[in-house]
């Protein structure tokens, strides 16, 4: 009989002990929130939802959350965010008050077009496919040492995919999809890839700075530097320094002449470089893409196409 | 009242013999979700580490003078993941307010660690285990110190095996749990009797 009071003793007091409990913190934390309420301007929030959301860092600001706080607290300028372009200044000045003018939009390229079929390489590797991790071995494994590694380590960092590769290693940046965040320059290894104005026209696909007698040697596709670029459209538009031909932006002379000319087919297109020919309804510089080149690296180690 | 040796027993025994994570096999999913990257792991850690020492100390007090004074002891569970749950809710709003920059870096992983089993294991076991309050309180932050190093050393595994040339049906969470399974083998080594033995715990 006594056994039966001390379990509905037991019950009760548990049922009443513990929805005391409940009930106590459950106001407790409300008076708490209460207290420590912390105010948040709206404007922030309106303006995280505008702000493309991308997260890249390219404003100078931690996050976009980071750079709707700076304009809102710091009071900075609108056109920091260059995947936003205009569409996102307009709406941040609509909600500031501000007007701004697009920032150039500048995009990512990479300055190599060193592939399996054109490159010659010094070593195998065969490790972990990590461009910083092969860098490490003497600047990479092909015997151009200013070179693109290949490994892809900018393809897996871009947040919109702009970045392709394909079976030989080549490397690409597609510069209509590309939002110039920059991520893609902080992470490459070689530093092969720079920024330049969307309507830049062209650009000079390779970095090496070795004399032409060697380039030939090593890369049928780099810059020897010959300056026939230079005399087809002149030394302010493109010049030669350090056996590297380097595109002037400034100057706005065209260099469709400059690129069909050049007798390593370095020069290519900003936008549409999706082969590496040079305009084939011109012209007859047309790129083999033979595998008879003597490549000391021959095995297709089947790199899957990013 | 302070016993250090035991201390000492309680802190190596935590992090590298009784490992939360490897040889207890709480905390899991935590462990497993948000061990991909290296930069989320410290404020993972950290995060957890704080929850339990609180948990740890809260839960004692809790047990001590009003379970036990009650005599409704077998409620231990549900009061404990009641206690636990208000206390989490109750630092991640004062911690808002009061030190915004820690909220930024640990304030997202807060809710997710509210009620899980390692920080409920803490608290259960420091009852189990009948540790006084002190050691009640160093075992809850020891366990979160040990958590933190399982995970940091998952999330470098993980990052080496992102790159790896993995068959493709173990890609991604699979081969991690192999890789996890491995680690606890290797974490067995750590003799537990002998150090039993030294310690006298």
């Amino acid at each position: 009989m006594g056994d039966i009071f001390i379990i509905i003793r037991n019950i009760s007091v548990g049922i009443f002990l513990l929805s005391g409990l409940g009930f106590s913190f459950g106001i407790g934390l409300a008076f708490i929130a209460k207290v420590f309420h912390v105010e948040i301007d709206p404007r922030i929030e309106k303006i995280i939802e505008i702000l493309p959301g991308v997260n890249c860092g390219a404003c100078g600001y931690p996050g976009c959350s980071g750079y709707a706080e700076a304009l809102v607290k710091d009071n900075v300028e609108i056109n920091l965010c260059s995947p936003g372009a205009d569409e996102v200044i307009k709406n941040i000045g609509d909600i500031l008050g501000k007007t701004a003018e697009t920032k150039l939009k500048l995009v990512a390229k990479v300055f190599c077009l060193g592939d399996d079929t054109v490159a010659l390489k010094d070593y195998d590797f065969n490790g972990e496919e990590d461009c910083t991790t092969v860098y490490n071995f003497f600047q990479g494994d092909k015997s151009c040492k200013y070179g693109c590694v290949g490994r892809g380590n900018c393809i897996r960092i871009c947040p919109v995919n702009a970045i392709k590769r394909d079976q030989y290693n080549r490397v690409w940046i597609n510069a209509d999809e590309c939002i110039g965040c920059e991520k893609c320059v902080s992470v490459c290894p070689s530093k092969v890839i720079k920024m330049v104005p969307q309507n830049g026209g062209y650009f000079v696909a390779c970095s090496s700075k070795d004399p032409g007698k060697i380039v030939r040697k090593i890369c049928k596709k780099g810059c020897i530097g010959c300056k026939i670029c230079e005399k087809m459209a002149s030394a302010d538009r493109i010049a030669v320094i350090d056996n590297l031909a380097e595109v002037n932006y400034k100057s706005k002379i065209d260099l469709h002449n400059a690129a069909i000319k050049c007798p390593s087919d370095v020069i290519v297109p900003i936008i549409n470089q999706t082969s590496f020919m040079v305009d084939n309804k011109n012209n007859k510089k047309e790129v083999k893409q033979d595998n008879n080149y003597d490549n000391k690296s021959n095995d297709k180690k089947n790199n899957t196409i990013q | 009242m302070i016993d250090i040796k035991q201390l000492i027993a309680i802190s190596i025994g935590t992090i590298f013999i009784n490992n939360f994570v490897l040889s207890q096999f709480l905390g899991l999913c935590p462990f497993i979700g948000v061990s991909k990257k290296l930069d989320s792991v410290m404020g993972m850690g950290l995060a957890v580490t704080f929850v339990m020492t609180m948990a740890s100390l809260v839960t004692y007090l809790i047990y001590h003078f009003v379970l036990k004074i009650f005599e409704i002891e077998f409620l231990k569970i549900v009061s404990f993941i009641l206690v636990i749950a208000a206390l989490v809710q109750l630092v991640e709003i004062v911690l808002k307010k009061t030190i915004p920059v820690l909220y930024n870096a640990l304030g997202i992983y807060l809710p997710l660690i509210t009620t899980n089993c390692a920080v409920l294991g803490a608290a259960v076991l420091n009852i189990d285990k009948e540790y006084s309050f002190i050691s009640s309180v160093v075992h809850g932050f020891m366990g979160g110190l040990s958590f933190l190093l399982a995970l940091f050393l998952m999330a470098t595994i993980r990052e080496r095996l992102e790159l790896a040339d993995v068959p493709k049906p173990f890609k991604g969470v699979p081969i991690a749990f192999i890789s996890a399974g491995l680690m606890a083998l290797a974490f067995l080594a750590a003799d537990k009797a002998m150090l039993s033995a030294i310690t006298g715990e």
